[in-house]
């Protein structure tokens, strides 16, 4: 295992230390940043590029570590080198793996904690991403998703878009469909067009109408004309108006559930690229191979 | 002259000075790390010397030592390549090269062995029909066979087209018979520059009983003792006659090279 | 003209159309509530995958010989590649809004000179990466109103650069050269 790691800091160095120069910097410049909350609906361009850094770090890290990783080797042609010795290929992957897994989670702490742009709000929906943990998921993900590009495709800058591709996709089904649903939501009820006070900083999932019956009715296409619908949704069968949310109290759990999900599909990319490099090279000298 | 270089240094190379005439071969010949590739590059126009002057006449096709592709390209698209970058462009010539070497036409680079590499190479300089050919180590992934046929073109191309070839190798039994003139580079410094004709006539070997010089005049390139006998290889001006007890016999071109490369070494 | 015109699009075909799949499909189908990330993000997009790599896997592949030792000058070579890519962005980017047009030039441009300064695909991506986001940072103002002050600005830096490129390729290219256009 020294070896492998002595290997992978040779190797790998310049990222390593780059990535870390440039993840300390964001994340000072995200812890220290404090910025008030603009009135109205515009959007605080700077904030919006911090936030940006905690959205994507996962897909750099993918990018820049993961895709490269097995790909550089086949477009240099040293994974002759590489594996030709008497470590073996998945042995290879797994040290380095492990090593640049790790140092990618301890970079995604400080990425987690810096929540100045939101003005050090301490709970609140908006800031889910703010979180070491989560932020930890997101990259052992993209890491994960760039070993496999890597091991797929044996271009680097094919392996990079992929990767970036398939990170981008994972992250907007998680936080635009999945994570509202880690538990069943709250509903709320109340008169067709009124508004029910609500716990305050709850997520609102869903609104709608609900019938007679307490199913789920969607607007009848007469009433979208009238400015105020109700009396018309009364008459349609609209019963009751609903409000799904989810509380305030459950996001330290959601945030641990998003960590388990990204780390469970982390697990099962890198399985996968174990899986192609195991059938994908025949080591010349499998009969030395070293015990695992 | 078709190629002048007035004192050029650059890297390893020291004050390299040397004209070749137009239409002939040249072999630039030296160990590895001699500067042959320095030189190349610089007269290919892909590095500017410290110092000193180069001049070229006429259009310039180089290949790099370790011959470099695009990996997307089939050789077809290497060709088409050629003749969209190029004012003038003979797609007969190059594609049929490729055809004599049966380079597969239609499979990327990326998947040709090194040797067929080489011949995409090769084709692409010589489809652009240029005034001099420069070649770093051109046989180096060739197989024996292969080399004699791309020398035996290489040669046909510079009778029929008048082209200056300059290759670099530092395989010294393939120069025989090949180059016209020799280049001997000796850490970054050119030990001999002429005609291989001339250089044969004028360095002979020379043996006799053990003595401190030879009985002939000119420069001794290498002088062997032994117990009670020495060796010369003399570079002289004019005839070497050798009298009784010494004999005399003309070198081969190799027993040259090698010679003055130990002599420096 | 139009042989490097073939040459471009032999070498780039496949990041052009993927690339323009890509916005069709941010056009046509893209969520409404992350729909202006997505478009924003095209500068970047050009940044990395059209401008870093030109000039950095010439110099990586070492086919830069190759590409300047042909009859067509370097500097035609470089400005041809550009303008038609370069269009081509700007074309893309006009699809997916008005406003992305500054920043796509100016994330070519510098994904062009990162390839010159680094030599090196990954290492040029990185570069342009950062100085990308650092630059649109530094130039976003308070509100997204700013946005077209914003691209303006950065379409003109962006123009500057592309005489920054010319003046790396002269510096790594031999100005001597004889017989060539």
């Amino acid at each position: 295992m020294r070896g492998l790691l002595w290997l992978t800091w040779r190797q790998h160095r310049w990222v390593l230390c780059s990535t870390a120069v440039v993840v300390l910097l964001a994340s000072w410049l995200l812890i220290e940043l404090d910025l008030a909350n603009t009135p109205g609906d515009a959007v605080p361009l700077s904030g919006f590029y911090a936030q940006l850094v905690q959205t994507a770090f996962g897909g750099l890290v993918g990018m820049f570590w993961g895709a490269p990783l097995v790909a550089r080797e086949f477009e240099e042609r040293t994974y002759l080198v590489a594996w030709g010795q008497d470590v073996s290929p998945e042995r290879w992957l797994a040290g380095k793996v492990a090593l640049l897994g790790l140092v990618a989670v301890l970079l995604a702490v400080p990425i987690g904690l810096g929540d100045g742009y939101r003005g050090h709000q301490d709970v609140s929906w908006d800031v889910f991403e703010v979180s070491p943990l989560v932020q930890a998921g997101y990259v052992l993900f993209g890491l994960a998703a760039g070993v496999l590009m890597s091991a797929l495709v044996r271009h680097t800058l094919t392996s990079m878009g992929l990767t970036l591709a398939l990170y981008v996709a994972v992250r907007m089904v998680m936080s635009l469909g999945a994570r509202d649903h880690y538990l069943p939501t709250e509903r709320v009820l109340s008169e067709v067009g009124e508004a029910r006070q609500l716990p305050e900083g709850v997520q609102i999932v869903e609104t709608g109408y609900l019938d007679g019956d307490g199913h789920v009715m969607g607007m009848p296409s007469e009433c979208t004309a009238f400015v105020n619908p109700q009396n018309c949704i009364r008459t349609h069968g609209g019963a009751h108006s609903f409000v799904d949310f989810q509380p305030i109290d459950r996001l330290p759990g959601f945030q641990v559930a998003e960590f388990f999900a990204f780390t469970a599909f982390a697990a099962g990319l890198f399985f996968l690229a174990f899986l192609r490099l195991r059938r994908g090279w025949r080591p010349s000298r499998s009969h030395r191979r070293i015990a695992a | 002259m078709t190629v002048r270089v007035a004192g050029v240094s650059k890297r390893v190379l020291r004050n390299c000075t040397f004209e070749l005439p137009g239409g002939g071969v040249t072999a630039l010949v030296g160990a590895n790390g001699a500067g042959k590739t320095t030189l190349l590059n610089v007269l290919a126009g892909h590095l500017t010397a410290d110092s000193g002057h180069v001049a070229v006449a006429g259009r310039v096709a180089f290949v790099a030592q370790d011959k470099p592709m695009y990996k997307g390209f089939t050789p077809l698209d290497v060709l088409r390549f050629g003749g969209h970058m190029n004012k003038v462009w003979d797609e007969y010539k190059a594609h049929s090269w490729l055809h004599r070497y049966k380079v597969p036409l239609k499979r990327r680079c990326g998947e040709l062995s090194a040797g067929q590499r080489a011949h995409v190479a090769f084709a692409l300089a010589l489809g652009s029909r240029p005034d001099v050919l420069l070649l770093d180590e051109p046989l180096s992934e060739l197989d024996p066979l292969a080399r004699r046929r791309v020398v035996r073109d290489l040669l046909a191309e510079v009778a029929d087209t008048g082209m200056t070839l300059l290759y670099s190798t530092h395989v010294v039994a393939e120069l025989g018979g090949v180059a016209d003139r020799l280049l001997l580079l000796s850490n970054g410094k050119l030990i001999v520059d002429g005609d291989t004709d001339e250089l044969l006539g004028q360095h002979v070997e020379i043996t006799g009983p053990a003595a401190d010089q030879p009985p002939v005049r000119g420069d001794v390139v290498l002088a062997r003792h032994y117990d009670r006998q020495s060796t010369f290889l003399v570079r002289c001006q004019g005839e070497a006659v050798a009298e009784e007890p010494w004999s005399a016999r003309p070198v081969t071109l190799e027993e040259l090279v090698v010679a003055h490369l130990e002599a420096v070494a | 003209m139009t042989g490097l015109l073939w040459v471009t699009w032999r070498q780039h075909r496949a990041v052009v159309s993927w690339t323009t799949v890509l916005v069709l499909v941010v056009v046509l189908f893209s969520p409404d509530l992350i729909d202006w990330a997505f478009r924003n993000a095209f500068g970047a997009v050009v940044a990395v995958f059209w401008g870093a790599p030109l000039v950095a896997r010439e110099f990586e592949e070492r086919t830069y010989l190759v590409a300047w030792g042909q009859d067509v000058s370097p500097a035609r070579w470089l400005a041809v590649k550009c303008g038609l890519l370069g269009s081509a962005a700007v074309v893309l980017a006009a699809l997916l809004d008005v406003r992305q047009i500054g920043f796509t030039l100016f994330g070519f441009a510098l994904g062009v000179v990162a390839g010159f300064v680094t030599r090196r695909t990954v290492p040029a991506i990185a570069f342009t990466l950062v100085g990308y986001v650092l630059v649109r940072w530094l130039f976003a103002g308070e509100t997204s109103v700013w946005l077209f002050e914003s691209s303006v600005l950065c379409g003109v830096f962006g123009a500057v650069l592309i005489p920054v490129a010319f003046v790396l390729l002269s510096w790594r290219t031999n100005a001597f050269r004889m017989g060539v256009a």
